[in-house]
């Protein structure tokens, strides 16, 4: 593939580190970050994926569209096969990356254990949690990532449940844990994604960045993919930050703010939601990571006379 | 006296208990990394394996993530120490069948204990085991430390020659914490005994490709097939070691070990450290002119059906004392002996004993009990007996 690449003068497919040629469906927000995020990490590197769409997807049967090995495993055991990895490699003195590539169902539920204690462990690996709030795999099942009133083939977790839930918040919880770094990041905003890859990628220790990737079965036009990782983030229902040792927080993009609707009326699975709920949550997670942000610029006497950032849009109604 | 012999016995005597044994093996055959999580009654196998500083010694969160972890390690073609007991073998049996399926060559010893079933149990019982019967793991079962310690060296051999893991495993607290006399073998020669470590297959140094990913059905049959013949095979490739390791250190292993069953009408089958208990019944007894041997089964998986039947085939019956249960069916090794019996057309009749639930202590006089039992009893006998020190249930 790459020979060919370079024979017809195709050479920016030598760069690609995962080629066409899957077999996501179209309009999966995961396959492109997916690429971002292997092209960032580069060759020396191995690829952990525990069951997920992307153990279909990365390449069926004999064939692969990643240019690293990828290891398929077990959707609560790839966590600590990467720690064991990474040990094993570390022995023998090689360089290796070892990078899981996990969706939430994973990160949030099954595999959540292993994930603290691959963290507080130390482990050397690099986390990538493909976020699509939800199980998609199995044609769109509900994880703690997804938004109570979010319609699933299910129900709403609203529904399901006895007292009030919402989503757990899943950089905090690692970031708790107080490793050298957790971050959000979104294929709409490669230069803040590779960015981030990047520094992770330096880091020795517990990574994790964590990646909303629309998913078709939000019910979306597949063509509004790109679309809705960008409302996500540009509406403050994902924001991009980052997290140094579980306490020095930076928000990487400041986001328009437009309104919340921008981005859940493109998607089937909230309609006929409770859309101040979501708000509430949205406006929640701002104001804490504004006084996370805030603390240490004001620790160093920045942004005092300056006006607050803002906060998110309420809702047009 | 070989020269290989010589180096052998270069051992040396200490006394220690089936766990240091076990941690032992562990290091002298090369493992750098230790994956553990404490259990009763391996504890002491981790805490030996903590005080050695050449060991990168991982505490895990569960016992499911060490065999995860060991996996990751297996992975790199490095040897790992992985032990267990009881709930945390059955905890990581979702990682025992990716870890064969993947032909990754991990040891794990294990020290049997009762599971938690109708309540809490701390003794001898080998169902945790057993239970991974259909994983693809090969099962060696130990009667002394100093057999823990030689099969953790030979599981290592025949494992890395196979390309299938193994599990070495002796009866808790009975092997565990007992001390006695063990030989341990100079560390260069049980290091070259097992040998280089030949990683074929390593995907690091492959480059890309996929590996563990969706089969066809077609390509997965043939995988589990390829399985099954090698787990078969793998008697010749442990004949060829233990003859390797009888050359080296003097100590001399088959898949299983029969005892005075040349002229036996009667013949007792285990596994465990119940194989003492057994043989000091037989020795009893043929001092009293009964003609009784006994066969000490070492390996569950491969199962020495053909050599078992080379060895008890000439009895009229055969007893299986099983220290394990499988409700509705009763003892596993007895139902494994019966196939066997059956395949061969073996016209013994079977008397299949379960004793030693939950650690309960198997006494001499007990088997001597079982014995008068089948002496008595020249019917069909019933499929499962129940074996206490008060007599034979049904
Ligand atoms: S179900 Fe969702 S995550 Fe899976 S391949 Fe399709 S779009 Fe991508
Ligand atoms: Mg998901």
């Amino acid at each position: 593939m790459e020979k060919l690449a370079r024979q017809m003068g195709l050479l920016p497919l030598r760069e690609e580190m995962f080629a066409p040629g899957h077999n996501a469906c179209p309009g999966c927000g995961s396959t492109i970050a997916l690429r971002m995020v292997l092209n960032a990490v580069g060759e020396r590197a191995i690829c952990l994926v525990p069951a997920s769409c992307a153990s279909l997807y990365v390449g069926p049967g004999d064939t692969s569209a990643a240019s690293v090995p990828v290891i398929h495993t077990l959707f609560a055991g790839c966590f600590a096969e990467a720690e064991g990895m990474a040990r094993g490699l570390h022995l023998q003195g090689r360089d290796e990356k070892v990078v899981v590539w996990a969706g939430d169902g994973c990160c949030y539920d099954i595999a959540l254990g292993a994930l603290s204690g691959t963290a507080a462990r130390g482990a050397d690996i690099l986390v990538v949690c493909n976020d699509n709030e939800g199980y998609q795999n199995t044609g769109g099942h509900q994880s703690t990532a997804t938004p109570p009133d979010a319609a699933t083939r299910t129900g709403r977790r609203s529904e399901h449940a006895l007292t009030p839930v919402g989503r757990k918040d899943l950089v905090e919880i690692i970031a708790a844990h107080r490793v050298p770094y957790v971050a959000t990041a979104s294929a709409a905003f490669p230069q803040d994604l590779a960015a981030k890859m990047a520094k992770a990628a330096q880091i020795r220790g517990f990574r994790m960045i964590v990646l909303l990737t629309p998913c078709v079965t939000w019910g979306y036009d597949s063509r509004h993919s790109v679309k809705l990782a960008r409302l996500a983030v540009e509406t403050g229902y994902f924001p991009l930050y980052e997290v140094e040792w579980g306490r020095h927080y930076r928000v990487s993009h400041e986001p328009a703010m437009l309104p919340l609707e921008m981005f859940t009326r493109l998607q089937k699975r909230f309609h006929g939601a409770d859309l101040d709920a979501v708000y509430r949550e949205v406006q929640a997670k701002w104001e804490d990571l504004r006084f996370n942000a805030g603390r240490e610029a004001a620790a160093l006497g920045e942004g005092i006379g300056v006006p607050a950032p803002p906060l998110p849009s309420p809702t047009i109604r | 006296m070989s020269s290989r012999l010589a180096e052998g016995r270069r051992q040396t005597a200490r006394m220690i208990n089936g766990a240091e044994a076990m941690a032992l093996g562990f290091e002298l055959a090369g493992a750098r990394i230790a994956y553990t999580y404490p259990i009763t009654p391996q504890i002491e196998v981790m805490e030996t394996l903590s005080r050695n500083g050449e060991i990168a010694y991982v505490q895990a969160d569960s016992e499911y993530n060490v065999l995860a972890g060991a996996q990751g390690v297996a992975w790199t073609g490095e040897r790992c120490a992985v032990a267990t007991a009881s709930q945390g073998l059955v905890l990581m049996s979702e990682v025992m069948w990716e870890v064969a399926g993947n032909r990754l060559p991990l040891v794990m010893g294990v020290f049997n204990r009762g599971l938690k079933g109708p309540g809490w149990n701390l003794g001898a019982q080998q169902n945790d085991t057993l239970f991974m019967r259909d994983t693809g793991w090969l099962q060696f079962y130990c009667e002394s430390a100093q057999e823990v310690l030689d099969f953790i060296l030979i599981a290592f051999r025949v494992a890395e020659e196979s390309c299938l893991p193994a599990i070495v495993a002796g009866d808790g607290f009975y092997l565990s914490h007992e001390t006695e006399e063990v030989r341990i073998p100079d560390r260069a020669v049980a290091l070259a005994f097992v040998g280089e470590r030949v990683r074929s297959g390593d995907p690091m140094a492959a480059g890309g490709g996929n590996y563990g990913g969706l089969m066809a059905p077609p390509k997965y049959s043939r995988a589990c097939q390829r399985m099954h013949h090698d787990v078969t095979r793998v008697a010749a490739v442990f004949a060829a070691a233990a003859a390797e390791f009888a050359d080296r250190f003097g100590r001399s292993y088959h898949l299983l070990s029969p005892v005075h069953h040349h002229d036996a009408e009667t013949v007792v089958v285990a596994a465990g450290t119940v194989c003492g208990t057994v043989r000091d019944a037989v020795e009893r007894r043929r001092r009293r002119g009964d003609k009784v041997g006994m066969v000490k089964l070492h390996a569950f998986r491969p199962f020495p059906g053909d050599a078992l039947l080379a060895a008890a085939g000439g009895a009229a019956k055969i007893a299986v004392l099983d220290r394990n249960l499988a409700p509705g069916m009763g003892g596993i090794f007895a139902a494994e002996v019966r196939l066997a019996l059956h395949r061969l057309r073996c016209p013994a009749t079977l008397y299949s004993f379960v004793t030693g639930l939950g650690g309960a202590d198997v006494t001499p006089e007990m088997v001597e009990r079982a014995l008068e039992y089948m002496g008595a009893e020249n019917g069909r006998p019933p499929e499962t007996l129940f074996l206490y020190e008060t007599g034979v249930e049904e």
